[in-house]
């Protein structure tokens, strides 16, 4: 029953590492390796990067190992697709409405009801994906992306250039998501070429553009769904999308179905094997609230596949032959937030250090993860390709420097609850209602006792926590723990500790040069090279300033029993496509 | 049936005055709905426009009145966390509740009834103490904590039943037996106690005396007349178990109205918890009339009042 | 009302000797009574049981002399009987036992405090109500209905809604639903009790209100309120691990029953003594007091027989 030996996945990896850094293990050695521990081909490439791989680094010639870097570890290639069945899929969240403009959260169905212009292939590289190509200006400004003839939405709209950049229009005057491609300037139609015109070069500009939030819906439907009083049946009662499977039944709290639309056009995403409508009749997401029922279920032979096990349940899982799991290290962080609003409390650096440095990391990856994720020391997971190793140079697990810290910043009396100039160090902690995020919550409201600050815990539904935590006239100082799933980390982290962002979503409100500095630099970095500058200079500002306090990253687990194919999700894309999905009969 | 028209007058009366409690409670739980439907980044005018839109800063009587109005019309709103209409969320939840509700109270007397009349006839002998045992280990097992057991027994372990899910009849033994669990202890009661009374009447020795065998007197008359304040009470189960389906149907992931009333209280979505309270009140508010009711057809003496 | 002052003087004479007989027959009667309960089985299981758990709640966290927030990483989800940990720890390390101690705690707080609120103005409601009568008593029916027409669950997830998640809406709504219980059994002896010959005597021969309050209506109603007061207390056990369950009861680190069930349903494959032990503690604690309700009926039923007609002949 140790807590050490559920958490193999580190070590191990740490060992993989440790051994290909000293030469012993060739790049693609090590890329096997990794894969067979379940990572995927981009996520293990990007291990490697962050361990200072690149051209002259050491490797040794291995040339008769099997090339086992370009095909992901999956099902034998021989077996024929089967048409027809209904994939039951569990979702550990609750399901959002179908509605890219207006929802917070996006969930799996919008990657079976909709396409992105263009997506991540299983390498990270952009292919096109709605849009048959696209290219660049030499200058960076002008994004051209080319949309095929006769692309149709499922209520029989068709889809031009226009009409996608009159979505694309509407995300940036609609979204509140808009700000992650503040760098762009215009959408045009150009005869059937959508034109994306940018204020400045951006690397990242395409980003933003591959998530649910810009995923391609007939805008026509959306505006007619809409009725006055900002209420709308869009997304709910219907949607009108572009992929493989069409909107059937939307259940809060229960369920989603789609169904195969048939008269699908066809994908040109060249990493589909399946370019015509789907193989699959239907797809049912059942949500799964309760951690521990999910595994049952899949064990039980109720749902095909899985998203994101209970931790404690996946080393069963993992032992299961019948099913596959797949883990990947996507950012999915877990921060507090620190509201600024009470500079008494919060508003100077050294407090916030005091704070990190009391936080046990490692000890409530193991407890509280099982070992499924990892510590952060800074705002990236260890595993990006932009991670800045240096930030773990910050906020180590040290109880004596933190009590030290808030000493030296005039916190006395560390025996109960300290004070300062007659404030008490105590503050309302605001956590979601869900078992991983209340035992860390728990974790760290205890180990910040043992430094005499107190954190009152105050668990709310994920639909008014945030609501809460940035409410104005809180008697108490906020603090929250969240989390989010987003392929490029710094893109989403602009809202979060950008000033321009404040009330919301920077929830901390907090005001920090250096860190605003380094967004800017991003937004402007056209160049690789510049773009791992910023990205570096934004991960040491935040380590050192600490807007917010970055505690660990869990991994995104898949589950997916043998008889499912075709059904493979990777690390850039956040959830699997369903266009090459089969199940055996 | 004087009595009948005046406990339906009544009963429309406590209904009202359950509507106003409830619409009050719920503005008084505060959050704020232009939170849920606006976007985080709205500002403040925005909020006051879309408050004024809605009339939330109206007198509560007003709002209630106009609410009232839309509800006799059919028109329930809409959901502000996430835009379902409610009248679908009705639709859909309500069936699941009922096909819930129902598998339960068919549990409760096909359960309930014999093992009281078993262990009336075998008063004081073992299965009468064994029957009894389960009776009031019954009631103090709290529903939630047997659902996990029933969960972990057999679905986990054994594999023989699905955790949770809906609405085939796999899905549905679990939370229904669970369901049942403490309206069976409290029928076994009831049984055997109505059943001891019976079977101590003059009647009985009547028919005793008469020659029939104990079986019919037994099937024929002592249970038929203990059958009496079961049957007329047995709205006073629906009662009970709409209150327990709260909790049950959360931990199935049952998606009914009570599952969805719960969520919706933690997420302050004001229209949907505001209705959903309102169908419920009203179902164990007609479940007690039907007792009421049932009680004053069966006991002529107050038929006559 | 008598005006002749003789009368009236003789009358109240009577009314103290009837006290005398009734407090002579309440002794013979306690008597009486203490042996029945010593024979009653029910009675005596529950409170053994009860007395069991209650020593639990009061003097567990004292002769554990452990901190119930005090965790440790790696010692998570160790089985009973673990070095140091006499009921295993918690998913981040907590040692059970204490948490035990200090959910049974809150569980008879909080039982504890809504008992107290149902019985006091449950009492004071249907006595008024069924002594005055009229539109009093009319209100008084129609609160009690209206309060009744509510299941539990759902007002205490309207009053958490309004005023929050914690212990306290729990005890305010159970507190509610029990007092309109206790009130409606009340109201039903006290009508009862109105039409019986000593109570019309005492009336007539103009002894106060309250005298005849304290001095025959409170004792007469004592016993089925105590009966039915023990049923309530399990409804508030059950009530309060139900929506701590939930989320809507006491908030962490603060250990309640419900909760700790709830914390460890996720864990029923890895270490199950996190979510049953606490689902045991509750049953043992509901069983006791619904033992202890049950014997007390069997206990009480003959007394109240006996001594009506004691005072009748």
């Amino acid at each position: 029953m140790g807590d050490g030996d559920r958490n193999n996945l580190t070590p191990d990896v740490g060992e993989l590492v440790d051994q290909y850094r000293s030469a012993r293990l060739s790049r693609r050695r090590f890329m096997g390796r990794m894969t067979a521990l379940g990572f995927s081909v981009p996520a293990a490439a990007s291990i490697l990067a962050a361990c200072g791989d690149d051209d002259d680094s050491p490797s040794v010639d291995e040339p008769d190992e099997p090339d086992e870097t370009e095909v992901p570890p999956s099902e034998p290639v021989a077996m024929e697709p089967i048409q027809g069945g209904t994939l039951r899929e569990g979702y550990n969240r609750d399901v959002s409405p179908h509605d890219p403009l207006t929802t917070n959260w996006y969930d799996p169905a919008f990657f079976a009801i909709y396409e992105a212009i263009m997506s991540n292939d299983p390498n990270g590289s952009d292919v096109p994906q709605f849009a048959s190509d696209f290219s660049v200006s030499d200058d960076g400004l002008e994004y051209r992306f080319t949309i095929p003839d006769g692309k149709l939405s499922h209520s029989g709209g068709t889809i031009d250039a226009a009409k996608v950049a009159e979505f694309y229009r509407t995300v940036q005057q609609e979204s509140f998501v808009a700000g992650l491609a503040a760098p762009v300037d215009t959408y045009e139609a150009d005869g059937n070429q959508v034109v994306m015109k940018m204020k400045n070069p951006w690397i990242g500009a395409l980003g933003p553009h591959k998530t649910g939030y810009w995923r391609i819906i007939n805008i026509d439907t959306w505006k007619q769904a809409r009725g006055d009083g900002g209420e709308s049946t869009y997304g709910t009662e219907s949607a009108d999308g572009t992929g493989p499977f069409t909107h059937e039944a939307w259940e809060p709290g229960s369920r989603v179905l789609v169904k195969r639309w048939d008269d699908y056009p066809g994908s040109q995403t060249p990493f589909f094997e399946n370019k015509g409508p789907a193989y699959l009749d239907a797809i049912e997401w059942t949500v799964i609230t309760e951690a521990g029922q999910r595994a049952t279920q899949i064990e039980n032979g109720d749902i095909d596949t899985l998203i994101n096990p209970a931790h404690q349940d996946i080393e069963r899982l993992e032992s299961n032959s019948d099913l596959t799991v797949t883990r990947y290290p996507e950012w999915s962080g877990f921060m507090l937030t620190m509201n600024r609003d009470y500079p008494e409390l919060f508003g100077d650096r050294e407090t916030r250090q005091g704070l990190s440095h009391a936080l046990d990391r490692e000890g409530m990856v193991n407890a509280i993860l099982a070992g499924n994720g990892a510590a952060t020391y800074g705002p990236f997971p260890t595993t990006d390709r932009n991670y800045e190793p240096a930030v773990e140079e910050f906020n180590r697990f040290d109880v004596d420097l933190a009590n030290k810290r808030l000493d030296d910043a005039g916190w006395t009396g560390g025996d109960s609850v300290r004070e300062r100039n007659g404030t008490a160090f105590s503050f309302e902690y605001i956590v979601e209602d869900e078992s991983v995020q209340v035992s860390v919550a728990e974790a760290v409201a205890e180990q910040f006792r043992t430094i005499g600050v107190q954190a009152n815990l105050a668990v709310r539904d994920r639909a008014v926590v945030f609501e809460d935590q940035s409410g104005e006239g809180r008697e108490a100082a906020a603090m929250s723990g969240f989390f989010w799933l987003w392929p490029i980390p710094l893109d989403v982290l602009i809202l979060f500790s950008g000033s321009g962002f404040i009330p919301v979503p920077n929830f901390s409100h907090a005001v920090e040069p250096r860190i605003d500095a380094a967004i800017a630099a991003w937004q402007q970095s056209a160049t690789a090279a510049e773009a791992q500058a910023a990205a570096s200079e934004f991960q040491l500002a935040w380590a050192e300033e600490l807007p917010y306090l970055s505690i660990m990253n869990q991994n995104a687990t898949f589950v997916k029993n043998n008889r499912v194919h075709g059904w493979q999700p990777f690390v850039w894309n956040l959830y699997p496509y369903y266009n090459d999905t089969w199940i055996e009969g | 049936m004087r009595r009948i028209a005046s406990r339906s007058l009544y009963m429309l009366l406590i209904l009202a005055l359950s509507s106003i409690a409830v619409f009050y409670a719920i503005r008084l739980s505060g959050g704020d709905a232009t939170a849920a439907r606006l976007p985080a980044s709205a500002s403040a005018e925005d909020r006051a426009q879309f408050r004024d839109q809605l009339g939330l800063d109206d007198p509560v009587y007003e709002q209630y009145f106009r609410y009232m109005g839309r509800v006799v019309q059919g028109d329930f709103g809409s959901s502000i966390t996430n835009n379902a209409k409610i009248s679908n969320l009705v639709k859909e939840h309500g069936r699941n509740s009922l096909v819930l509700g129902a598998s339960a109270f068919v549990l409760v007397f096909a359960i309930g009834v014999p093992l009281g009349v078993l262990a009336a006839v075998r008063r004081n002998r073992s299965a009468d103490a064994g029957i009894m045992t389960f009776s009031v280990v019954g009631m103090a097992i709290p529903n939630f904590w047997l659902a996990l057991l029933a969960v972990w027994l057999f679905a986990s372990t054994l594999g023989w039943l699905p955790s949770a899910g809906c609405c085939g009849i796999k899905q549905l033994i679990l939370p229904a037996s669970v369901l049942a669990l403490e309206g069976i202890a409290l029928t076994v009661r009831m049984t055997r106690s109505a059943m001891l009374e019976n079977l101590g009447a003059d009647f009985v020795r009547t028919l005793r005396a008469g020659g029939l065998s104990e079986l019919r007197v037994i099937g024929r008359h002592v249970l038929r007349n203990a059958m009496v304040p079961i049957v007329s009470l047995a709205g006073l189960r629906i009662g009970q178990i709409v209150g327990y389906a709260l909790v049950v149907e959360t931990i199935f992931g049952w998606p009914g109205l009570g599952q969805v009333l719960v969520t919706a209280v933690l997420r302050r979505d004001y229209p949907v918890a505001q209705f959903f309270s309102l169908v419920l009140i009203a179902v164990v508010v007609a479940s007690n009339w039907l007792a009421d009711v049932g009680y004053t057809v069966v006991n002529p003496r107050l038929r006559r009042a | 009302m008598p005006t002749d002052p003789e009368a009236a003087r003789y009358l109240r004479e009577w009314d103290d000797r009837l006290q005398d007989y009734e407090d002579r027959q309440r002794i013979t009667a306690v008597r009486q009574l203490l042996r029945r309960m010593g024979r009653n089985r029910l009675l005596l299981i529950g409170t053994v049981l009860g007395f069991v758990v209650l020593f639990l709640g009061l003097f567990g966290p004292v002769i554990s002399g452990v901190d119930y927030r005090t965790q440790s990483f790696r010692n998570i989800h160790r089985p009973p009987f673990s070095e140091g940990h006499l009921l295993g720890t918690d998913e981040l390390g907590r040692d059970i036992a204490i948490r035990l101690f200090i959910g049974i705690r809150v569980s008879l707080l909080v039982a504890a405090g809504v008992t107290t609120l149902a019985l006091v103005a449950g009492v004071l409601l249907g006595m008024t109500g069924g002594w005055t009568g009229g539109w009093t008593d009319r209100a008084v029916r129609g609160g009690v209905d209206f309060v009744w027409g509510f299941p539990l669950i759902l007002v205490a997830v309207l009053f958490a809604g309004g005023l929050g998640e914690g212990l306290f809406p729990v005890i305010l709504a159970v507190g509610l639903v029990n007092t309109a219980a206790i009130a409606r059994v009340v109201r039903g002896e006290v009508l009862v009790l109105k039409q019986r010959e000593f109570i019309e005597a005492a009336h007539a021969a103009g002894v106060s209100t309250v005298r005849i309050m304290g001095r025959h209506v409170v004792p007469n109603i004592l016993a089925p309120t105590m009966v039915l007061a023990s049923y309530y207390v399990a409804v508030a056990v059950v009530a309060e691990a139900a929506l701590s369950f939930v989320g809507l009861g006491a908030q962490p680190p603060l250990p309640s029953l419900g909760r700790m069930v709830s914390d460890g349903r996720n864990f029923l494959r890895v270490n199950h003594w996190e979510a049953t032990i606490p689902g045991l503690a509750i049953v043992m604690l509901v069983l006791s007091v619904s033992l202890i309700g049950d014997g007390l009926r069997d206990v009480f039923d003959p007394r109240l027989r006996h001594e009506a007609k004691g005072v009748e002949e």
